[in-house]
């Protein structure tokens, strides 16, 4: 049977200029015989067992969300982050704000972009003089991130419920906006309660 | 066809059927996984089931595509500490890539597949059919509703403002 070419061209060509894009990494071993996985099947169902004995282990972990804290600050950058400015950024379609400056003398240093199959995530961190610094995480749907905190209390901020947390020598604001978690973390030290969240109205005006 | 000779046609599809699994959102090392057990596995077969040899890339495709989403539903079950294994150094995927990647996981499963099918895989509609399972007029109907989809919302995409506009015009 002849079928007719249904394609869109223009759709095909962006499609292959796209793909071409994707690196494909060179073949492990081979596929005349060799075999194996890059994580043969045993090594594989040894680790799941561990895995799961330490999920069950931890059920007080999971409960308190602590996980999430683990993957949090465990390492990102192995999930494919990489250095991008704000505006490359944006491809991963999550709230952010419209300008790299924000209230206080705030200043982006570094925008860090991470995409997986699961989320995306958009890290900003902030300069002013005389700081150590401020950043603001970004997550999509699919990841639940909480900031270990000491104390919160939850206000109202511009109509949003905003977390504010203490936690060690940081201060932070957890919310959602258009769908993402957004937490801002400061030192508690060079952040008041005020500012940050002055810092919180100012997201939520400038993001999009 | 030998298993020799259909090894070199499979080593052949190999990047073709890779950038497939991870338009359809699979993560690159996710990606050679689920294709280097679908070689192993084609392997086996092919030294008795001569039916697989006549289309390598598209049996690939559908096998790994299987094998990949017994993956992601483990991974989701172990998410905390799937992300601490050695990871292989593959650069990110560019801009166009991840507009289209990003505009692909926003359709249903089905368009999905038969998108990747035909535009990145190469299939015919009848290959298409046969390596999903569904009627040829289903993929036939399929690829114009998702391709009028997905020309739109890249489109859409592409009137924002970004650093290095991809063009679909």
């Amino acid at each position: 049977m002849n079928e007719t070419n249904d394609l869109d061209p223009t759709l095909q060509q962006f499609a292959n200029r796209a793909v071409a894009e994707i690196a494909v990494p060179s073949l492990r071993h081979g596929f005349a015989g060799s075999g194996g996985s890059s994580r043969p099947r045993l090594a594989v169902t040894l680790i799941a067992m561990a895995v799961a004995l330490f999920l069950f282990g931890s059920g007080f972990a999971v409960a308190t969300g602590l996980l999430s804290e683990v993957f949090k600050i465990g390492n990102l950058s192995a999930a494919g982050s990489r250095a991008v400015t704000l505006d490359d950024a944006r491809i991963a379609h999550l709230p952010l704000p419209a300008s790299d400056q924000l209230p206080g003398g705030w200043k982006i240093g570094q925008v860090q972009l991470t995409m997986t199959e699961t989320y995306r995530s958009v890290d900003l961190q902030y300069r002013r003089p005389g700081s150590r610094g401020m950043g603001i995480g970004v997550w999509s749907e699919g990841i639940t991130v909480n900031p270990t905190v000491e104390r919160m209390e939850i206000v109202d901020v511009s109509g949003v419920a905003v977390q504010m947390g203490t936690g060690g020598d940081q201060r932070t604001a957890r919310f959602t906006d258009q769908g993402a978690t957004v937490i801002i973390r400061g030192f508690a030290s060079e952040i008041p309660p005020e500012e940050l969240r002055a810092l919180v109205t100012a997201w939520l005006a400038q993001a999009r | 066809m030998n298993p020799t000779s259909w090894a070199d046609a499979a080593e052949s599809a190999y990047p073709r059927v890779y950038r497939a699994l991870i338009a359809m959102g699979a993560s690159p090392p996710d990606a050679a996984d689920a294709l280097q057990d679908a070689f192993e596995r084609a392997l086996k077969l092919a030294r008795t089931n001569r039916e697989i040899v006549q289309r390598p890339g598209a049996w690939l495709f559908v096998v790994a595509s299987r094998r990949w989403r017994t993956q992601r539903w483990r991974s989701r079950l172990f998410v905390p500490f799937d992300h601490l294994r050695t990871q292989p150094t593959v650069p990110a995927p560019g801009e166009n890539a991840a507009l289209l990647i990003g505009e692909l996981r926003r359709l249903p499963e089905r368009e999905r597949a038969v998108i990747v099918a035909r535009y990145i895989v190469g299939l015919s509609q009848r290959e298409t059919a046969e390596a999903l399972g569904i009627a040829v007029g289903t993929v036939a109907a399929t690829t114009v509703h998702a391709t009028r989809k997905l020309r739109e919302r890249i489109d859409e995409r592409d009137q924002r403002p970004r650093s290095d506009a991809s063009t679909v015009r």
